[in-house]
């Protein structure tokens, strides 16, 4: 059997919530290192929380493993323990072969320098010497797609441009593991688009990846396998489908702390509730409520109050997909009919016919609005499109069927002669 | 491209002092390994610092000359006495001032070292030995510029002794060396409180006063001798500005003691510095 290349045991890190406190135990830490006698166990002084908490993963060359979770849930600082950069306060993590930290890129970045200038500093920054810096130069230029502006400082460059710059030095350092901090999505989307192409070539040549990301789509592409952390605690390891099905259903379930919406994957922001009250929505599918078979019919019907007159009222509606990406938007924007103050009960029908999205699961967010001003974004109600969904990739599935032809037959002459 | 029967890398919770010789080794081959960082992390100080300045490194002792120029006015004037002096007052009051200001330079820059590079300590593995070595060369290009000034005023106002002025060569980084060992114990204090670096802020002026750099201050048992007796930086101005000017030694034993204590600091703090940064990479 295979040795594994990342093993982390136990994993814990605490850190203090006030300034503080923070600095006093930063002072202790620093002078129980030197005397040698570190904490032997990990137990909270007052004020601290854990952002680790007895964390046990690991993973096996070559493979993609994704870190999910909520902002604060202890990802960065589980990748910062196993690159080496902090310590960890109980457990231990051993690392296998080159590693390379991507936690932010451009490490070593000075904005008066030019790009070239530095190329060699976030090069060396990253372990590389002069020679080697030398070999890969041309490549990273090349890769980044700047030449034009590689002798401007970089403080004349946007941050997609110096994005761009800094990820191209460290994809072409070929570590045997990578690990990555919400750092794929750089630049622009044909970009982001050949960074995402790059690291999958890296992974055919056996690079090992360990990911932080909250853009599910992506961590669905690459990695094999993904952590789901709550709270500093794992919370659900395993095949990255059923890891992030669990996880986005989780989010999309998860109750509001706050008066108001706060599904905020579907840009629901807090609106004004005073003027639309008893709303209700109804998702008809064939063959039932809220169920529609692929390019099926289904109707979604809304009524609401309107407790005030609105002059220029707007009904619509938003589908999305569970990873918070925005499939198609209908509203009445420039529909006659609703103009001029209009107070009382409103019912809105929409009728839809060969409904072309491809099978999954989606959520489908109501909005009444007066011209440009929200008065009510929420989610009303779920959306399933039944299907087998590995026939395509997208936000369509569009009508219609392949034809195929063999336009000239090259079969071997052995072949055709035994034909 | 992978490796697994490779030796681990083991990160734990253990202190690395359990360890020393460890670390003694692992601060050896960050130094060697962290060698070609350390040229570029210099290089890139140096052209950031002249590309936001007009007159560039000229700013580094504008300073302490216009002060020195003050004093020789005030000399001038009866003002300050000036008993006791092997040379001109002119040469005296240069060197004192440029000397100190080596001095204060390298103890004011390296104590912030650890923020100025947080950027890096909290997102990449770097070396700490590489970031001391590129402040360590920084301190000494910078130091450097003052070279051909107290050349020019040694030999303009005629105390110059070119033998002497060759070992006053040899011996000028022990200056630097001084500010800068004290600076590196005290900078993962400072990344911690900033405290630190203004008690040093403070410091400036005092020093000004109690160092033998525009008044003459014997070893006697005034108050000012008795302090210029054990003032590391009066030993190494006195016998740097003696030496240059007239080829004399002033205490060379002092100096010897001043130098090994400055180098056994800086390796003391060099090891404090390797020890702190992963501890405060998650504070900075």
């Amino acid at each position: 059997m295979t040795q594994p290349i990342i093993v982390a045991e136990n994993l814990t890190k605490k850190y203090a919530r006030s300034q503080h406190k923070h600095k006093r135990y930063a002072l202790r830490d620093l002078f129980a290192e030197i005397r040698g006698r570190r904490p032997e166990d990990a137990e909270l002084r007052p004020d601290e929380f854990y952002a680790v908490d007895d964390l046990s993963f690991s993973v096996a060359p070559g493979e993609a493993v994704a870190l999910i979770g909520r902002n604060g849930c202890g990802k960065s600082t589980t990748l910062r323990m196993v690159a080496g950069l902090i310590k960890p306060d109980r457990g231990r993590v051993a690392v296998r072969g080159r590693i390379q930290a991507l936690i932010a890129l451009g490490a070593g970045f000075n904005d008066r320098l030019t790009g070239r200038d530095n190329i060699f500093n976030n090069a060396a920054v990253l372990g590389l010497g002069r020679r080697q810096t030398d070999a890969i130069v041309g490549e990273v230029i090349d890769f980044a797609e700047l030449d034009e502006f590689l002798d401007s400082p970089v403080g004349t460059y946007s941050s997609g441009m110096k994005a761009r710059l800094g990820f191209s030095v460290a994809v072409h350092l070929k570590p045997d593991i990578l690990v990555v901090d919400e750092v794929l999505s750089v630049g622009d989307l044909a970009f982001a688009n050949k960074c995402q192409l790059k690291m999958q070539q890296m992974r055919q040549r056996g690079m090992t990846l360990l990911l932080v990301s909250h853009a599910t789509a992506m961590i669905r592409r690459i990695c094999d396998r993904a952590i789901w952390l709550d709270r500093g605690k794992p919370r659900m390891a395993g095949n990255t489908e059923a890891v992030v099905d669990a996880y986005v259903e989780h989010m999309s379930d998860e109750k509001p702390k706050r008066k108001g919406p706060v599904h905020s994957r579907f840009e629901v922001q807090n609106h004004e509730t005073s003027q639309v009250d008893r709303i209700d929505a109804w998702i008809a599918g064939e063959p039932g409520q809220g169920v529609v078979n692929p390019l099926g019919s289904f109707s979604i019907q809304f009524a609401f109050d309107l407790l005030k007159p609105v002059q220029n009222l707007m009904i619509g509606f938003v589908i999305y997909t569970g990873d918070g990406g925005r499939v198609c938007m209908q509203t009445t924007r420039g529909d006659d009919r609703l103009k001029g103050a209009i107070c009382g009960r409103v019912s809105a029908t929409f009728d839809c016919v060969n409904l072309p999205m491809p099978p999954g699961h989606y959520h489908v967010i109501m909005i009444v609005a007066n011209g440009g001003a929200n008065l009510f974004r929420d989610k009303v109600g779920e959306l399933r499109v039944r299907g087998e969904p590995d026939k395509g990739l997208g936000y369509l599935q569009m009508p219609g069927a392949w034809r195929f032809e063999l336009v000239e037959d090259h079969k071997p002459a052995a072949e055709a002669q035994r034909v | 491209m992978n490796s697994p029967a490779q030796p681990a890398d083991v990160h734990t919770t253990d202190a690395k002092t359990l360890s020393l010789r460890a670390t003694l080794r692992e601060m050896a081959a960050g130094a060697v390994r962290g060698r070609y960082l350390a040229w570029r992390l210099f290089r890139r100080e140096n052209k950031s610092e002249v590309s936001s300045s007009f007159f560039g490194y000229l700013w580094y002792f504008a300073d302490p000359l216009i002060l020195a120029l003050v004093f020789v006015l005030l000399r001038r004037g009866g003002v300050i006495e000036a008993e006791g002096m092997q040379m001109p007052y002119g040469v005296y009051v240069v060197f004192g001032m440029l000397l100190l200001q080596v001095f204060l330079d390298s103890l004011a820059r390296p104590v912030g070292l650890i923020e100025r590079h947080s950027h890096l300590v909290t997102q990449v593995k770097v070396p700490p030995e590489s970031l001391l070595m590129a402040q360590l060369l920084h301190q000494l290009f910078m130091a450097s510029f003052t070279i051909p000034i107290l050349l020019f005023v040694a030999v303009v106002l005629d105390a110059f002794s070119p033998v002497g002025f060759l070992i006053f060569l040899l011996l000028f980084p022990v200056m630097v060396l001084l500010g800068f060992s004290i600076s590196v114990l005290l900078a993962p204090l400072n990344a911690i409180y900033n405290d630190v670096q203004n008690v040093i802020r403070s410091l400036n002026r005092p020093l000004l006063f109690l160092c033998p750099t525009f008044y003459y201050a014997g070893r006697d048992d005034s108050v000012l001798g008795v302090i210029n007796q054990y003032n590391p930086i009066a030993i190494v101005m006195d016998n740097l500005r003696l030496i240059a000017t007239s080829g004399q030694w002033h205490s060379p034993v002092s100096l010897l003691l001043v130098a090994v204590g400055a180098a056994v600091v800086l390796a003391g703090g060099a090891l404090f510095f390797h020890l702190a940064i992963p501890i405060l990479a998650e504070r900075v």
